[in-house]
């Protein structure tokens, strides 16, 4: 009995520690970016780079607004294994929103990943095991270049993209330029002004 | 543009008020309205990246263990240079240049502004290393935040950039918002 106890006692202490989750109650989250060019790099493993976006884990949280408008270019780049690149989007991971606004103008954008089980995002809202309310996004853009090599990768440009989610309405307009996709490698995911749900 | 950035170190802690800033930090000709009005519950830890290294440049970082932070946070930056952030090698390292940081699972029950308006260039760079963060006209958050208002504005200003070159586990943001 004492050792049961025990046991009982060790896990109670130590789930405080396990867990590592931010929660937004009634907190409206805003991004406002006016200006030049914008860019985010990483090397290695296990990377996250965010231009001019809003990623959000593990939150409750109620309006999301992401505006930006660049007269330059934006960019976010990675080199390496299970990286997570965004550029102009919103990016929900097991979380919660009343709303999600997504209003991106720019002169270009451009996302390069190296590596596998990677993830790039151009301009647009996922939602990753999360739940929103009406999602109004728009995108202005001149040229968009993504370079994906590496295996099990994803690429999201324009689109809005749930996995695992609800939502409620979703209001898309999008004005591209060129568009240019460059892909190699093996079980890509490719989704261009799209919406996509699985 | 690197080679500009002079060292200067502030340390600031106070029970009522607290500005933390630490490292690098450039200044030319720049007005910087950091306005911390936060009350502290709980330990805090200024030096929980003890094996790293961090800087934090015209901006605003609060790191605790179990700390609630209440009360506004409010980082503005007005007709600045160029401001650089650099951290080189190490673990556990931030790199962060006009940013407002909170970090270690801190509760945040107030708001947090980031308004930022300039001509310069934001630059956020970690070279090397592990568990590194680089934040560029950001505002980053690793914890819970109960309620109020996150607010990032960034205008008028020159090349916004971050940088994470090489190690493992690292962030990089430039003009965002990131909840972790």
């Amino acid at each position: 009995m004492k050792s049961i106890a025990f046991v009982i006692t060790a896990c109670l202490l130590s789930c405080p520690v396990s867990g590592h989750s931010s929660d937004l109650l009634d907190l409206k989250a805003h991004n406002s970016v006016r200006g030049g060019t914008y860019s985010a790099g990483v090397e290695g493993s296990d990377n996250a780079a965010n231009a001019g976006s809003v990623q959000i884990s593990n939150s409750e949280g109620g309006r999301i607004v992401n505006s930006v408008r660049s007269s330059g270019i934006i960019s976010a780049t990675a080199s390496g294994n299970n990286n997570r690149v965004n550029s102009a989007s919103v990016v929900m991971h097991d979380s919660i929103a009343d709303s999600i606004s997504n209003h991106i103008e720019a002169a270009g954008i451009r996302n390069t990943v190296r590596g596998d089980n990677n993830v790039s995002n151009i301009g647009s809202v996922v939602l990753d095991r999360s739940r929103a309310g009406a999602i109004d996004y728009s995108l202005k853009a001149g040229h968009l270049h993504s370079t994906i090599q590496g295996s099990n990768n994803r690429l999201n440009v324009g689109s809005v993209q749930f996995s695992d989610a609800t939502h409620g309405n979703v209001s898309e307009n999008i004005d591209m330029g060129n568009v240019t996709v460059s892909v190699s490698g093996n079980d890509e995911d490719v989704a261009i002004d799209s919406v996509v749900v699985e | 543009m690197f080679k500009k950035a002079a060292v200067l170190t502030i340390i600031l802690i106070a029970s009522a008020s607290l500005s933390y800033a630490k490292g690098s930090k450039n200044h030319n000709g720049s007005t910087h309205h950091n306005n911390t009005q936060t009350t502290i519950v709980g330990s805090f830890n200024g030096d929980s990246g003890s094996s790293g290294s961090e800087t934090t440049t015209g901006g605003v970082d609060d790191r605790g263990s179990s700390t609630l932070v209440t009360a506004d946070i409010q980082n503005k930056i007005k007709k600045a240079g160029d401001i650089t952030s650099i951290v080189s090698k190490g673990q556990n390292n931030q790199a962060n240049a006009a940013s407002v940081v909170i970090t270690n699972g801190s509760n945040v029950s107030g708001s947090l502004m980031n308004k930022i308006n300039t001509s310069g260039d934001l630059t956020a760079i970690v070279e090397e290393g592990r568990n590194n963060i680089a934040n560029a006209g950001t505002i980053s958050v690793k914890g819970a935040v109960s309620e109020g208002a996150v607010v990032n504005e960034v205008t008028n200003t020159g090349d916004v950039t971050s940088i994470v070159s090489k190690g493992r586990n690292n962030q990089a943001n430039s003009a965002s918002v990131a909840i972790n």
